[in-house]
C-alpha cells in the first residue's frame, strides 16, 4: 500500500542519500536553523533535508506536492492527526521489545503480537479517512484516503483478527511432508489450521484413524530437541511470511509518517514566516532555461535566523545565464546570493517561498562554492582546499545546474584568483551551467563586461556611504579611491585599455588591482 | 584407538606389475605402485614448508603417500603430468570431483548403514548414495569419451569406465537406485507435531498456510518496506532417534515401495568396488593440489617444468615464487616478488648472499619447493621451468635449541650434515642456509672448504645461502647470487636475485649512515 503523497507516482524513498555537496550547500546557504524549525520531530531529523536537497525536476510533480501542501495550508489538523497516527502504529512496536525474533518461535510471536497491535490504529486511520476524503481537494490526498478506505475495511481487518489467532497453533502443528534427497521427512509445507469444533476422538484422546504416532519419553531431552527442530522448520516459511507481513504494514506507517512529516514541517516553516510578517507565494517553474526574477524576494534562512523579516530584493530577469554582482561590502551580497538558493530549493521541494513571486528554471543540482571563514584552515592550504571542493563540483555540473560563488578564490590574489576564476566560469558557462557569482574582484568582473547576455547586479551604497542592504542592476563600480588618483595623474585614456586585457593579461604592474593607496 | 591407515589395494597378480584386465588402470603411474607399503617423511618437509603445502589440500592417508613419494623415473612424472593437464581442463575436473565424492559419500552411507539403528532411514540414505555414484560414473565417463583426453592414463580409464558403465550390472543399479527412489518419493502424508508426539497420517489434501497468509497480506507490500526481515536460519535437521521414527511410521503406513528399497539395497551391497575407490584417491590427489594451487590467486602463475633425466642438466626457472609465502599470505596483501634462476651444467654449487631480510631463506625455500613439486609430476609456480629431475631434496637450516637434544650446535648441525651426505646422490638438490652460523666465521669458512669437495665429489646441486662472502669467492665454478637493494634507497630491499659477485658491505654502510653509524659519523659523535 502506497502513500504517495510526496510523488504521484511512487513513495518518497527514506533511505536516499543526500547527494554529494550537500554538507557544503547546507553550510553555505545557512539551512542549519532552517530545518531546524521544519523538523516535525526529534527522530525525524533525516527528512527534510533528504527532501529539500533532492530537488524535483518535473513541473509535474512539484504541483502534486504545491496541492497537497494547500491542503494541509487549509486544514492544518488532518496533516497532523495523519502524522500523529503513523506516530502511534510505530509505538505501538515498542511494547513487544521482549520477542527477539531470533527463534523461529519469537519471531512468529513478535510477528503476531505486533499486527495484533497495529489492528486498532488500522481501524481509526480507515475511519479518519472515510471521514475527511469529502474535505480535500488535491490529488494526493483523495487518492491515500480512497485507497485506506478501500483496502482497510472492517471485513478485511475482521478476517486478520482471527488469522492471527490461529497462527499461533494452539492445536499443534499440522504439515504436509516427504521423504527427500535429505534422507529426512522434508518439504515441510505448513497446513492451514483446522478450524471448527474437535473431532471426539480427539477430545477423548485418542489416535484418529488412518494416523500412526509415536511419543518420545519424558526425560529424552535429545529427543525434545529434535522435536523442536522438525517443529522449526515447519513453522519457519510462515513465520518469515508473517515478519515480513509486520514490515510491509510498519514500513506503510513509517511511510506515511514520513512523507505527512514533510508536511507539517512544511506547516512549521509557513507559522515562523507569516508570523514575522514574510509574504509567501507559490512560486512558479519556467519552461525555458535560464529563467529567473522574482519580486520582494526574502532570504529564508536570514529570516529563520534572525527572527525578523529581512531586507526583500527584486530581479527582474527574466534572464540570467550568468549574473555578476558586486558592490559594497555589508551590503547584502551573499544573502541576495543565499535567497536565489533557498528559493530554489522550495520551488523544487513543491513548497511556497518567501517572495510575492517567484519563477525560475528548474535546475537538476544546486551548487554552492563559498568562501570559507577565516579561521577555517591553514593560511596555506586554503587555496587549495578551494580548488579541491571547486574540482568536485565540476565533476558533479551538468548542463541546467545552478551554482552560487560568493568571493571564490579570495584566499589569493586578485590577478591569480580572477584568472582562476575566470577559466572555470568560462568552462562551466559554455557547458550550460547557471553560474551566479558575487566578488569584489573587479578585473574578473571586468572580463565579462562585454559578454552579451550577463547580468551584472550591485549591492547599493547609498550617496551618504550606508548600505541600503538592496541589490539593484548596476555594473561593477570601482571602489578604489586610488583608481581615482591615478586617472587624475595618467588620464582616463589608459583605464579603457587596461580593462580590455582581462585577466588573462597577467600584467603585474596592473594598478587597479591594488586596492591601497598608493603613497 | 590407534586405526591402521587402510589404503585400498589393487588386486595384483604376482610379479606382473601392469594392470590387471578388468581393473580399472592408475592415473599416478603407467605401472602398478603398492602404496598401504609404509613410507618415510621426506627430510625437507617443514624446511620447505612443504607440509603447509600439504595440509592445504587436506590430504587423507593414500594422499599423504603419494605426497612422501617423489618419482625418480622421468616418465612416471611425465605420465602424471600429461593427466594433470588433462584434469585442470573444467569439462573432466569438475565431473571428476563430483565422482570422487560420490564415492566417498558412498562408503560414508555403506558404513553408515552396517551400523544403523533405524533400517529405513539407512536404507534410503544408501539408495540415494547410489544414486549420485551411478550418475557420476556416468557423466565423468560421458566427459571422457567426448571431449578425448591427451594422457595415456586418462585415455585408458575412459576406455575403462566405457566398459563398466555399458555393463549389464551397472545398467540395473542405475534403473534400480531410481525406481525405488522415485517411489519413496512420491509418497506425501501429513505429518503432526504436538508436543511430544508426532504423528503420521495420509494426505488430506489440505492448502498450503504460508502461501494464503502472503496474499492476505500482499496488498501491503511494497519495495519500500524497511530493512529486509532476519530469518532465523531454517535448523539444520539431521537423522537422529525422532526423525528416524518419523519415517518408519511412514514406512508403516506404506510398507510396499520401502520392501522394494530393502530388496534393492540388499541386492547391490557390493556396488562400490575397490578399484573405484582407489581411483577417487587418486583423483583427489590431484584435484586437491589443482584446488590449492587456484586458490593462490591470480599471481601465482604455474606451468609445467620441462623434466629433464636426473643428474645432469642446466636449470632454467623464470619467475619464480614461494608458495609457502603465497599460501600464508591469503589474509595479507603483500605482493608477492618472483625471481629468475639460470644455471648451467657446470654451476653445481650456487652461493646465495645479500641483505639481511633480503628475502635469502623465500629465495632458496621457493627454488626447494618447486623442485620437489617438479619431481611429483607436478605444475610449478613459475612461469617457465626447465629442469633435471631432482631426487631427493635435502635441507639444511638452521634449527631452533632443542633442550632435548644434548649436543651443542655446531656439533648438531654437523651430525644433521652428515645425514644429509649420507642420504645425497649425484641427483640430490642440496639446500644449505646459514651453514655453520653456530660457530665463528673463521670456523665456518675452514668447515666450509671441508665439505665443498665432498658436494663435487658427490656431484649434487647445492644451493648455499651464507654470508661468507671469501667462501663465495674461493670456489671455483661456484655461482653466485646476490639479494638486490633499491637503487635510491640502499637500505631497502627488493627480494630480487641477480648473478653477480658478492656486493660487499654497501648496504651496511647505508643502513648505518641512516642511523648515524656511518664511519663519519661515528667519528664526529664519538670525539
Amino acid at each position: 500500500m502506497k502513500v504517495q503523497l510526496l510523488f504521484p507516482d511512487q513513495d518518497a524513498d527514506m533511505t536516499a542519500s543526500l547527494p554529494d555537496g550537500a554538507d557544503d550547500l547546507i553550510a553555505d546557504l545557512d539551512l542549519g536553523p532552517v530545518l531546524v524549525a521544519m523538523r516535525p520531530e526529534r527522530r525525524l531529523d533525516k527528512l527534510c533535508p533528504t527532501v529539500l536537497l533532492n530537488p524535483l525536476t518535473d513541473p509535474a510533480q512539484i504541483s502534486w506536492r504545491q496541492h497537497v501542501l494547500a491542503d494541509a495550508l487549509s486544514d492544518p489538523v488532518d496533516m497532523r492527526t495523519l502524522f500523529d497516527l503513523a506516530g502511534q502504529a510505530l509505538e505501538s512496536q515498542n511494547s513487544i521489545w521482549m520477542y527477539s525474533g531470533r527463534t523461529v518461535d519469537s519471531l512468529r510471536s513478535a510477528s503476531i503480537l505486533g499486527l495484533q497491535a497495529l489492528l486498532p490504529i488500522m481501524r481509526q486511520l480507515a475511519r479518519f479517512a472515510a471521514d475527511r476524503l469529502p474535505t480535500v481537494s488535491s490529488a494526493g490526498l483523495a487518492e491515500l484516503y480512497q485507497r485506506l478506505i478501500d483496502e482497510l475495511g472492517p471485513a478485511y481487518l475482521q478476517e486478520m483478527s482471527t488469522l492471527l489467532v490461529q497462527l499461533d497453533f494452539p492445536e499443534g502443528v499440522l504439515s504436509r511432508a516427504r521423504l527427500d534427497e535429505s534422507g529426512l521427512l522434508g518439504s515441510l509445507q505448513l497446513l492451514a489450521p483446522r478450524t471448527g469444533r474437535k473431532p471426539w476422538w480427539a477430545v477423548f484422546g485418542f489416535t484418529p484413524p488412518g494416523q500412526l504416532r509415536f511419543t518420545i519419553g519424558e526425560r529424552d531431552e535429545a529427543g525434545a530437541r529434535a522435536l523442536a527442530e522438525m517443529r522449526e522448520d515447519a513453522v519457519l516459511d510462515v513465520a518469515a511470511t508473517l515478519a515480513r507481513a509486520k514490515g510491509h504494514v510498519l514500513g506503510f506507517f513509517r511511510q506515511l509518517r514520513w512523507e505527512t512529516g514533510f508536511y507539517v514541517g512544511c506547516l512549521q516553516l509557513h507559522e515562523l514566516l507569516t508570523g514575522i510578517a514574510v509574504p509567501v507565494c507559490w512560486p512558479e517553474p519556467a519552461s525555458g532555461r535560464d529563467t529567473l526574477r522574482t519580486a520582494s524576494l526574502s532570504c529564508l534562512s536570514m529570516a529563520v535566523r534572525a527572527g525578523h523579516a529581512p531586507v526583500p530584493n527584486d530581479l527582474a530577469g527574466p534572464k540570467v545565464g550568468l549574473g555578476i554582482i558586486t558592490g559594497a561590502n555589508q551590503g547584502g551580497k551573499t544573502t541576495f546570493l543565499r535567497s536565489i538558493g533557498c528559493a530554489q530549493l522550495l520551488l523544487q521541494a513543491g513548497m511556497f517561498v518567501p517572495a510575492t513571486s517567484y519563477e525560475a528554471s528548474l535546475a537538476a543540482t544546486l551548487h554552492t562554492h563559498f568562501r570559507r571563514a577565516e579561521d577555517d584552515d591553514l593560511a596555506s592550504g586554503k587555496l587549495e582546499e578551494e580548488l579541491v571542493r571547486m574540482s568536485e563540483i565540476v565533476d558533479r555540473c551538468r548542463p541546467g545546474d545552478l551554482l552560487l560563488m560568493n568571493e571564490s578564490f579570495a584566499s589569493t590574489d586578485e590577478v591569480e584568483g580572477s584568472y582562476i576564476a575566470a577559466d572555470i566560469i568560462d568552462a562551466l558557462v559554455d557547458h550550460g551551467v547557471r553560474v551566479l557569482v558575487v566578488t569584489h574582484f573587479h578585473r574578473l568582473a571586468r572580463h565579462y563586461g562585454k559578454r552579451p547576455g550577463t547580468t551584472f547586479l550591485l549591492a547599493e551604497r547609498l550617496e551618504d556611504g550606508s548600505r541600503s542592504h538592496l541589490v539593484v542592476p548596476g555594473a561593477p563600480q570601482s571602489t578604489s579611491h586610488g583608481m581615482d588618483i591615478y586617472q587624475q595623474v595618467f588620464g582616463p585614456d589608459r583605464d579603457r585599455s587596461h580593462a580590455e586585457a582581462g585577466p588573462g593579461g597577467r600584467q603585474p604592474a596592473d594598478p587597479e588591482n591594488q586596492e591601497r593607496i598608493p603613497a | 584407538m590407534c586405526a591402521a591407515i587402510s589404503i585400498p589395494t589393487r588386486p595384483t597378480r604376482g610379479s606382473d606389475r601392469a594392470a590387471p584386465p578388468g581393473t580399472c588402470p592408475s592415473l599416478l603411474s603407467s605401472e602398478q605402485t603398492d602404496w598401504s607399503q609404509e613410507s618415510e617423511l621426506p627430510q625437507c618437509l617443514s624446511d620447505l614448508h612443504l607440509d603447509d603445502l600439504i595440509a592445504a589440500t587436506t590430504p587423507g592417508p593414500f594422499q599423504q603417500a603419494v605426497w612422501r613419494r617423489p618419482v625418480a623415473d622421468v616418465r612416471v612424472a611425465e605420465f602424471r603430468q600429461d593427466v594433470i593437464r588433462d584434469l585442470a581442463r573444467p569439462e573432466f575436473r569438475e565431473a571428476a570431483e563430483i565422482f570422487a565424492a560420490a564415492v566417498a559419500s558412498a562408503r560414508n552411507s555403506i558404513v553408515a548403514r552396517a551400523n544403523a539403528h533405524y533400517a529405513v532411514p539407512a536404507e534410503l540414505n544408501l539408495a540415494e548414495a547410489i544414486r549420485r555414484y551411478k550418475v557420476a560414473v556416468g557423466d565423468f565417463s560421458g566427459r571422457l569419451s567426448e571431449f578425448e583426453p591427451r594422457s595415456g592414463g586418462l585415455r585408458s580409464l575412459a576406455a575403462h569406465l566405457d566398459g563398466l558403465v555399458h555393463s549389464d550390472r551397472f545398467g540395473q543399479l542405475a534403473d534400480g537406485c531410481e525406481e525405488v527412489l522415485a517411489q519413496v518419493r512420491s509418497l506425501s502424508v501429513e505429518l503432526g507435531i504436538l508436543p511430544g508426539t508426532v504423528w503420521v497420517g495420509e494426505d488430506a489434501g489440505r492448502p498450503a498456510c504460508a502461501g494464503e497468509v502472503e496474499s492476505f497480506f500482499s496488498r501491503f507490500s511494497s519495495p519500500a518496506a524497511g530493512p529486509p526481515v532476519a530469518v532465523p536460519q531454517r535448523p539444520r535437521r539431521y537423522l537422529n532417534h525422532v526423525e528416524a521414527q518419523a519415517i518408519e511410521l511412514v514406512a508403516n503406513l506404506r510398507p510396499e515401495p520401502f520392501e522394494r528399497l530393502h530388496q534393492f539395497v540388499t541386492a547391490h551391497a557390493d556396488f562400490l568396488t575397490n578399484d573405484m575407490e582407489l581411483l577417487a584417491e587418486e583423483l583427489r590427489f590431484f584435484l586437491g593440489f589443482l584446488k590449492v594451487a587456484d586458490g593462490l590467486g591470480p599471481d601465482v602463475e604455474w606451468c609445467m617444468p620441462h623434466l629433464l633425466p636426473a643428474g645432469g642438466g642446466a636449470v632454467r626457472i623464470d619467475g619464480l615464487v614461494d608458495v609457502a609465502l603465497a599460501l600464508r599470505r591469503r589474509s595479507e596483501e603483500q605482493p608477492l616478488v618472483s625471481n629468475d634462476l639460470l644455471l648451467n651444467e657446470a654451476e653445481r654449487i650456487v652461493f646465495i648472499t645479500g641483505p639481511n631480510q633480503g628475502g635469502k631463506t623465500t629465495f632458496v625455500r621457493a627454488i626447494g619447493l618447486l623442485a620437489y613439486l617438479a619431481s611429483l609430476g607436478l605444475p610449478v609456480p613459475a612461469r617457465a621451468a626447465s629442469l633435471p629431475l631432482m631426487n631427493p631434496v635435502l635441507t639444511h637450516f638452521p634449527q631452533p635449541d632443542d633442550p632435548v637434544n644434548q649436543r651443542g650446535g655446531l656439533a648438531d648441525e654437523l651430525v644433521r650434515l652428515h645425514d644429509i651426505l649420507q642420504a645425497t646422490t649425484g641427483a640430490s638438490l642440496l639446500v644449505l642456509n646459514e651453514l655453520f652460523s653456530a660457530t665463528s666465521a673463521e670456523d665456518a669458512l675452514e668447515l666450509s672448504e671441508l665439505v665443498v669437495p665432498q658436494f663435487e665429489r658427490l656431484g649434487c646441486r647445492v644451493l648455499w645461502v651464507t654470508f661468507l662472502e671469501e667462501l663465495v669467492t674461493s670456489v671455483d665454478g661456484a655461482a653466485s647470487l646476490v639479494g638486490q637493494v633499491a637503487p635510491e634507497d640502499p637500505t631497502r630491499p627488493t627480494f630480487r636475485f641477480r648473478p653477480q659477485p658478492p656486493a660487499g658491505r654497501s648496504h651496511a654502510a647505508a643502513l648505518a649512515a641512516r642511523h648515524g653509524l656511518s664511519s663519519q659519523d661515528l667519528a664526529g659523535r664519538l670525539r
